[in-house]
């Protein structure tokens, strides 16, 4: 057993009990109190460091992890202009809204978004939709974070001799179970330990239980984010050498080759995935598992990855020749190689705008398209559900106003951290291209190894991890609280006891994670094209809706439901119109301009279309929300 | 809509609109600098030569990291001198708010 996976495991056995005991701490703290308003919110009592950090953990989800990590490393530079928004998105996705709506929350005593929106209209039509809406999309989410939790800890766990041999048993257990046997063991594994460790503690310790743990996540992603800066620049010699190397590399290209030895075995031969080639000073690494059956002396064409950077080949050469890169005596014989769409043979792609790109032929980031991440970033924050829902719970607007601060620099040091983080990994470790969204937890290992303390790689993984964990609880609460408060408690009994709704939680908790589950043993082919339809589908639903019910006195129920289905109609039909043309599950980008940006306008029509034509708001409501009854009392 | 004898306007949502729109400045401001910025010099032809600062490509240094700056100073700023604080009401409790909700749809 190695120092490393160890460490791995002690990480999380240490994180996982961590968790548990802040769900003990937060159902201790929680009782006496209403329990609805509990569970679902805390009581409304979060001061600056709890909703602060709650909310940067949640919205900073797996994909900061993995995804951001690994199109950093794809393309360069590029993404500090891509994630640029960040900049604002503290400023705009809380004060945007968040005072108004905590006010209004607090009037109508609302605890989640479709009630916001019901109470503000005493509409239960706009509930309904609203409810029905949230729960349609936000489920596909729930399914990108399990999976995610799943995979980052297999990759966690995969030295780990313990849970090898976990592995065989639940292989064994499972093999004959229809669906289940058909997810790979090591991962069904993982996915049932995230998954039980996350339902457990949100059904035990309810909202003030994910906001605790969100707060020890959020601290863990920011040490981990921290040190790692710390050793990616000191191991790269600064960041301008590391940016001067990026400069002089040149994207690699995509193929296949066949692989043969010199001789016939008498058993098969296998060759990992990331295995490096080296065949008359060329340089490849192996894009898959690659099997050289027993009798013969070749394999099928598999997928393969040839190093082009002219210092890359001869660092590599090098460490092969000094015998640091293991030789397999395998000689190779590319069929096909695929150069890349944009950038292929230029240096400085990696330092400049729009990037390279393998698939796109105006590069990763063209202009368009950069001006529209500008405009989405921190509106669609604004508009997701999970966001909201946290306003509703700080305390005071003292709270708000000292979180927006926190947020913006915690934003800040993390965000710009990694992408410098992943431009030095660039340089640091070549040949990542064959599975991007594996360079976070990679680059971990690699740089606490180099380093010498193999052991910090646990804590660096965590990161990715308490990310993951952070965004399936908060998902988990808003289905579950959509579904008890919105439909249960407004539609079937409005009287319910207390005793009832708290079972009716914990079971709606525990069923919605179970469907998620079940659902993402086997994930569909384009989970994450689905993951960026319910994000833009969240906030075309909305944005709007909210923006315009909390500001405009005007703004009547039907409005209201035009809007929300006004904004899904258009971003339906934008991902129908992709699908049409390209065959990927992609919504259309009308005139080269982001579909979201069509969505808010579609939203945005349709509810002054219905304004226009339809009955004037009910003035008691108006009175109610814009104006204040007490002064004139007083 | 407004009459001459209704109360005066909530003072939560009259301060939160003005916030509403200097937040869409602020975020217009930095999406004109690092757009505008970031589209003239971000682009270079091949071959150029790479200026660096700090490390970093200039067009990131001027273009990203300096509005970064920025924006975090400006939010800073914003949230703790110019975001008014109010005495945000106190939540009724469950029972009683289900209560009047079941009252007011009754009575509309």
């Amino acid at each position: 057993m190695s120092e490393g996976s160890t460490a791995a495991l002690l990480t999380f056995a240490g994180y996982t009990i961590s968790v548990f005991v802040l769900a003990i701490l937060s159902n201790r703290v929680g009782k006496g109190k209403d329990f609805v308003g509990e569970y679902f919110l805390g009581s409304r009592g979060f001061g600056v460091w709890a909703f602060a950090l709650t909310f940067a953990a949640t919205n900073a989800s797996g994909g900061s992890f993995t995804g951001f990590p690994a199109l950093i490393y794809t393309h360069g530079w590029t993404l500090a202009l891509w994630i640029a928004a960040y900049m604002v998105m503290p400023l705009v996705s809380m004060a945007l809204i968040g005072k108004r709506m905590n006010q209004i929350a607090r009037k109508t005593n609302a605890l989640t978004i479709p009630e916001v929106l019901r109470a503000r209209f005493e509409s239960s039509a706009v509930g309904l939709v609203a409810t029905s809406l949230l729960i349609f999309f936000m489920f596909f989410y729930l399914l990108a974070q399990f999976k995610a939790g799943g995979i980052i800890l297999s990759t966690l766990f995969a030295d780990e001799p313990l849970f090898q041999s976990a592995v065989s048993y639940v292989r064994q257990m499972t093999m004959n179970i229809p669906w289940v046997s058909q997810a790979e063991p090591d991962y069904l594994l993982c996915l049932i330990l995230f998954a039980g460790a996350v339902i457990i503690y949100v059904v035990y310790g309810g909202f003030r239980a994910v906001v605790w743990t969100d707060v020890m996540q959020g601290i863990v992603m920011f040490v981990g984010v921290i040190l790692m800066l710390g050793m990616a620049l000191w191991q790269v010699g600064g960041l301008e050498t590391a940016t001067r190397k990026l400069e002089k590399m040149i994207p690699p290209e995509h193929g296949t080759a066949i692989l043969s030895t010199a001789s016939a075995s008498n058993v098969d031969q296998t060759f990992a995935k990331g295995t490096w080639l080296f065949d008359s000073g060329n340089v490849f690494r192996l894009g898959e598992l690659a099997t050289i059956p027993k009798g013969q002396s070749t394999t099928e064409p598999v997928k393969i990855l040839k190093i082009t950077t002219p210092f890359e080949i001869e660092e590599l050469n090098t460490k092969w020749k000094a015998g640091r890169i293991a030789d397999t005596g395998l000689r190779v014989k590319v069929t096909k190689l695929e150069a890349y769409e944009y950038g292929a043979g230029q240096t400085g792609t990696y330092v400049s705008n729009p990037g390279p790109d393998s698939a796109n032929e105006l590069g990763f980031l063209a202009v368009g398209t950069a001006i529209s991440f500008f405009i989405f970033w921190p509106f669609a924050a604004t508009g997701q559900p999970s966001n909201m829902v946290r306003l509703l719970s700080f305390k005071d607007t003292r709270t708000l106003r000292y979180s927006i601060v926190t947020v913006a620099i915690y934003y800040s040091i993390i965000y710009f951290a990694l992408i410098i983080i992943f431009c030095c990994a660039r340089v640091l470790m070549p040949g990542m291209e064959i599975a991007p969204d594996q360079t976070m937890p990679a680059f971990a290992a690699q740089l606490t190894q180099d380093a010498g303390i193999p052991w910090l790689a646990g804590l660096l993984v965590a990161a990715p991890f308490a990310a993951v964990m952070s965004s399936v609880d908060s998902f988990l609460l808003v289905v579950s609280s959509a579904v008890v408060r919105d439909i249960y408690q407004q539609h079937v009994d409005r009287q319910a006891p207390e005793k009832m709704i708290k079972i009716l939680s914990y079971s709606v908790t525990v069923i919605v994670g179970v469907l998620a589950v079940l659902c993402v043993l086997n994930p569909p082919q384009y989970l994450q094209d689905l993951i960026v339809f319910a994000t833009g589908g969240l906030a075309a639903c909305f944005l709007i809706p909210m923006l315009l019910s909390l500001y405009w006195p005007r703004m009547t129920a039907n409005a209201t439901i035009a809007a929300m289905l006004g904004g899904t109609g258009m971003h339906m039909g934008l991902t129908c119109w992709g699908y049409l043309t390209s065959q990927e599950f992609r919504a259309y980008s009308f005139l080269g301009v982001n579909p979201f940006i069509w969505d808010l306008v579609g939203s945005l029509a349709v509810a002054l279309i219905v304004l226009a034509i339809g009955p004037k708001p009910n003035r008691d409501l108006v009175l109610k929300f814009f104006h204040d009854a007490s002064a004139s009392r007083g | 809509m407004v009459q001459e004898h209704d109360p005066p306007v909530d003072p939560v949502y009259k301060s939160s609109l003005r916030e509403l729109k200097w937040i869409f400045v602020i975020w217009l401001l930095h999406f004109v600098w690092v757009v505008g910025y970031c589209c003239a010099f971000g682009y270079p032809p091949p071959e150029s030569e790479l200026i660096t600062v700090l490390g970093m490509p200039s067009w990131v240094f001027w273009g990203v990291f300096v509005p970064w700056i920025s924006a975090t100073l400006i939010s800073t700023w914003f949230a703790l001198t110019q975001i008014q604080d109010h005495e945000l009401p106190d939540s009724l409790p469950a029972a009683l708010a289900t209560r009047s909700d079941t009252q007011t749809e009754s009575g509309t």
